[in-house]
């Protein structure tokens, strides 16, 4: 029997039974294309089905055109979805899986740039994020709008999935905002009273089970409360909406997530956010719907938990996106009683940055979106076995070296530290940050399994590797903090030797240095960021907790714009802000002098002198070890991945790592 | 405006590893990263803070090898005014008995003690022994596990935290101080503060220089040696007690069991 035996039991959901209580909850791919499905998204679902996953609600699906923030929204009214989802219900029907989709409308929390429409919404309020004036909704249009559902729910049935989940009550999309007091201002039949508010919402799902019969699901998606909204709805209002739905008599299960794009974290929290963050929240609804499966969602990441919720009756179904991005055999592991090797979630939400630009990644699964070449059971047996000799220890080279023995080379990897995990190990030293050491303590229990020879405080030379006989080197030696303190407006001086004046005094260090905690750094910091990324906030937050005060110094208009991709700008502004961690913005540093800091203003030249800065820390960028790279290219075969190529971020170096361990 | 002197030490930074030499047992000062200890670091910050409400002076005294020389800096970093370093190496080795000995007769070279502060435990000897030991040397009062320190003209009294509670000291200067964890939290030394200690006197001692022989001190006549050592071992599982509705008595039953009620 397994040792999870709630969460490997089946449950019923309407007509249909899932096999399990393991939900993947809608998330966004965008393998999208021409508004419609690749051969992409059937690998993707068919990798997560096969990986034991009971129930897959797959991406939100547009109603109307108006829904539409970038291009790659599949449009579900379209007829044209019908044929792809007879591909996808076929691969994943193939492994007991039921597969639903999620039709949706965003209202006010998208934009007009990519259809040239405007941007609907009950009242004319904003949205924090696109911050587009909406408009109002007529009648005729709201008959449009329940029409698309309609329509979705029509495709869904023709195509053989198992049902629909209606979407665009939670995260504050548009029948949220129809909900919300807060957003909600009309007069009219759909504003007002809880009924007013209710009614577009009742009529969509009594038109959507009038199109499905009662032989498929049909479920619906809400929030357990709306965060911190002034004026949004609370986990009681949701309680209440729960009931109302579920009296209805039409819906076969609730799904529960929570927030609105006023905090995103509350959606997709990443780390701190702690596991099982909804659980609550969720429990309380479920109590008010007890004939119903209520799905529970967030950070649900180890079976444990998923367990200990399901086992306490919080919640009928454990739902998770994220930790099956990361890990789709997540499910099976679990099952098998495989815990120690999944790979976990960590929180880092490089998968919400991803899908800004490009299709779905995830910062240590180099498989997302390309199950069909580097997905389960892809790896094959290296033609003969090599002597390949990786060299750093980092997240790269340990990706590398894992890959390549997993074929069957022999590996041996070099590292010049006492420690595996490279730049990573730095960032987890943060408290904030500590379970990003998931990614390389993963990889370490999984070197731990193979024959790879580690070799540490040993900085393998090119003298040595050509003797020892190595037939291959991965060359993954990392990188190393500039420390220049040029701000990227000047390029010609990155060239000339020269640094900052007084850059180079002894109370200037790295962000590494900072981070390793070895840095002897007074009590007054000033950081000077010209990357816009994470690093610095890290190294801000590190030093505060430490209580340091911090001055976070940007040339750039905002301190770390990077981390509105991954959507906890937000909260880490809020939490660093309340550590006391103060922003200067527009400026660069002229010079240090002693403990003086002169710092100008990128716009106006204008200088201006701080006072008693006991350190400065400097994030302006790292330059590339690639000198051993260089010292073997010509005399064997040798590939560079990860920051010895030129300084990136963590998933570069795996997704490198990767092609190196398989190409060899 | 009291005097104070304040003992410092270095220790191997609790996060590296840390070893006994082979040879004799003695802590592989080379093994690890050194620090000033941080209990210490907290007994200098107390000391700057009475002098920063009170005014008067701040010694730190170090017995230890050259290499105390860091924690010595860090301490005059923070502020503290002026050092004593007693440096022999006929000194390895020895005991808590032997170190205190040392000890007060270097506090004995610095003019009209008022108050000595010291860390109540080291975190690499942990004996803990060295403040009661050198106030009995030395015929001051004792007052150790401070965490609470007042100083009110010629008196000074101390808030005590053990194991069994807090208990509320009073004594007359000159006395000897053992602070605990919770005292403070140190302050970073600024870089001002930094720059000013490279030019704070440090007076080094041998044994000599404070007429003791060398034959009282070292490994040879210690009284007490370390025979054997040995690593921390891993943690044993623990037991599992599962409560249905008897896990109190459960509970009881196994500490009787292991004799601990
Ligand atoms: C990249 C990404 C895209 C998402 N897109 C959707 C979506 O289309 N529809 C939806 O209901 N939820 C969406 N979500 C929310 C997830 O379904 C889930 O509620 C949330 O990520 C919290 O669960 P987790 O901690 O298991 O990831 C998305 C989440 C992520 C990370
Ligand atoms: S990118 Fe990070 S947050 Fe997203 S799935 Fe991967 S590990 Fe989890």
């Amino acid at each position: 029997m397994s040792d999870y035996p709630t969460l490997f039991s089946p449950l019923r959901i309407g007509p249909l039974t899932a096999k399990n209580r393991v939900w993947m909850t809608a998330h966004s791919t965008q393998l999208v294309k021409d508004h419609n499905f690749t051969d992409e998204h059937v690998h993707y679902y068919a990798e997560r089905a096969r990986g034991g996953v009971g129930v897959i609600t797959m991406e939100a699906m547009a109603v109307h055109p108006t829904t539409q923030p970038y291009k790659g929204k599949i449009f579900a009214f379209d007829p044209a979805v019908v044929p792809n989802y007879e591909k996808l219900a076929a691969a994943v029907h193939e492994h007991d899986t039921l597969l639903l989709a999620q039709p949706w409308h965003r209202g006010r929390e998208t934009s007009g740039t990519v259809n040239r429409l405007p941007v609907w919404a009950p009242s004319s309020v904003p949205d924090v994020v696109y911050r587009e004036m909406p408009h109002v909704l007529v009648d005729e249009e709201i008959d449009e709008l329940v029409n698309g559902y309609v329509l979705a729910a029509r495709h869904a049935v023709e195509g053989g999935l198992d049902g629909v989940e209606v979407h665009g009550l939670a995260h504050g999309y548009l029948l949220g905002q129809f909900l919300s007091p807060a957003t909600n201002h009309r007069t009219d039949q759909f504003g007002g009273s809880f009924e007013n508010r209710l009614r577009l919402i009742l009529d969509i799902i009594a038109r959507t089970r009038a199109e499905t019969g009662r032989t498929k699901v049909v479920g619906v998606r809400i929030n357990g409360s709306d965060g911190g909204v002034p004026g949004g709805l609370t986990n009681a209002d949701w309680a209440k909406i729960a009931r109302a739905i579920a009296d209805t008599g039409l819906v076969d299960y609730i799904s529960v997530t929570r927030g609105t794009y006023i905090e995103r974290m509350d959606i997709y929290g990443a780390t701190p956010q702690p596991a099982g963050f909804q659980v609550e929240d969720t429990a309380r609804i479920k109590a008010a719907v007890p004939e119903l499966p209520v799905v529970v969602v967030g950070r649900m990441n180890t079976p444990e938990l998923a367990e200990q919720v399901l086992a306490a009756g919080q919640a009928d179904m454990v739902g998770m996106a994220r930790q099956l991005i990361a890990d789709p055999e997540w499910a099976n592991k679990a099952r098998d009683g495989e815990t120690t090797s999944i790979r976990p979630c960590v929180g880092a939400n490089w998968c919400m940055a991803s899908i800004v630009n490009s299709p779905l990644a995830c910062v240590h699964n180099p498989a997302v979106g390309r199950e069909l070449t580097l997905g389960v059971g892809t790896l094959t047996d290296a033609p003969a076995a090599k002597r390949v000799a990786v060299v750093g220890g980092g997240p790269g080279g340990m990706r590398a070296a894992l890959t390549a023995a997993q074929r069957g080379h022999r590996v041996t990897l070099f590292e010049q530290d006492a420690e595996l995990g490279g730049q990573v190990r730095l960032i987890g030293r943060s408290e904030t940050y500590a379970e990003w050491q998931g990614i390389t303590d993963w990889l370490i229990s999984q070197l731990d399994r193979t024959d790879v020879q580690v070799q540490l405080k040993h900085r393998a030379e090119a003298a040595e590797l050509l003797a020892e006989g190595f037939d291959e080197v991965v060359v993954a030696t990392g990188s190393t903090p500039l420390k220049h303190g040029w701000s990227s407006l000047r390029p010609a001086s990155w060239g000339d030797g020269t640094t900052v004046p007084g850059a180079d005094q002894w109370n200037v260090h790295s962000v590494a240095e900072a981070l390793s905690g070895k840095a002897q750094i007074g009590p007054r910091v000033f950081i000077f960021d010209d990357t816009g990324a994470r690093q610095p906030v890290v190294a801000a937050e590190y030093l505060a907790d430490r209580r340091h005060e911090v001055t976070l110094v940007t040339r750039l208009p905002q301190v770390a714009p990077d981390l509105e991709a991954s959507r906890d700008l937000q909260a880490t502004y809020r939490r660093v802000r309340g550590k006391g961690i103060r922003f200067i913005t527009d400026h660069e540093v002229d010079a240090v002098v002693e403990d003086s800091v002169v710092l100008r203003d990128v716009w106006t030249g204008e200088t201006t002198t701080h006072a008693d800065v006991d350190a400065v820390v400097l994030s302006t960028g790292n330059a590339a070890d690639d000198a051993l790279y260089h010292a073997l290219k010509g005399r064997l075969p040798v590939r560079a991945i990860g920051d010895c190529v030129s300084p990136r971020r963590i998933f570069n170096a795996i997704w490198e790592g990767e092609l190196a361990g398989r190409e060899i | 405006m009291p005097n104070i002197v304040v003992l410092v030490k270095q220790v191997p930074d609790t996060y590296s590893e840390r070893r006994l030499s082979d040879s004799d047992h003695t802590l592989d000062r080379d093994s690890a990263d050194a620090v000033l200890d941080e209990i210490n670091e907290r007994a200098v910050e107390e000391a700057l803070l009475i002098k920063e409400a009170q005014g008067g002076e701040v010694t730190v005294l170090s017995v230890g090898p050259d290499r105390a020389t860091e924690a010595i800096r860090k301490a005059l970093s923070m502020g503290a005014d002026k050092a004593v370093h007693v440096s022999d190496p006929a000194l390895h080795g020895s005991c808590v008995i032997q170190t205190s000995k040392v000890i007060a007769a270097a506090v004995g070279k610095v003019d009209g003690v008022d108050l000595v502060i010291a860390g109540n435990e080291a975190t690499d000897g942990r004996s803990g022994a060295v403040p009661a030991i050198l106030a009995e040397l030395l015929g001051y009062p004792q007052l150790t596990h401070a965490r609470k320190v007042v100083i009110e003209g010629t008196t000074i009294k101390v808030t005590r935290e053990t194991d069994e509670g807090l208990t509320h000291l009073e004594a007359s200067l000159p006395a000897v101080v053992s602070v605990g964890e919770k005292i403070n939290e140190p302050r970073y030394p600024s870089f001002k503060g930094i720059m000013a200690a490279k030019k704070k006197p440090v007076e080094t001692l041998t044994v000599a220089d404070l007429g003791i022989d060398a034959g009282e001190v070292g490994l040879a006549s210690a009284t007490s040696t370390v025979v054997e050592a040995a690593p921390k071992p891993p943690r044993a599982a623990g037991q599992k007690v599962e409560d249905e509705g008897d896990g109190g008595a459960k509970i009881a039953e196994y500490l009787v069991g292991q004799k601990l009620i």
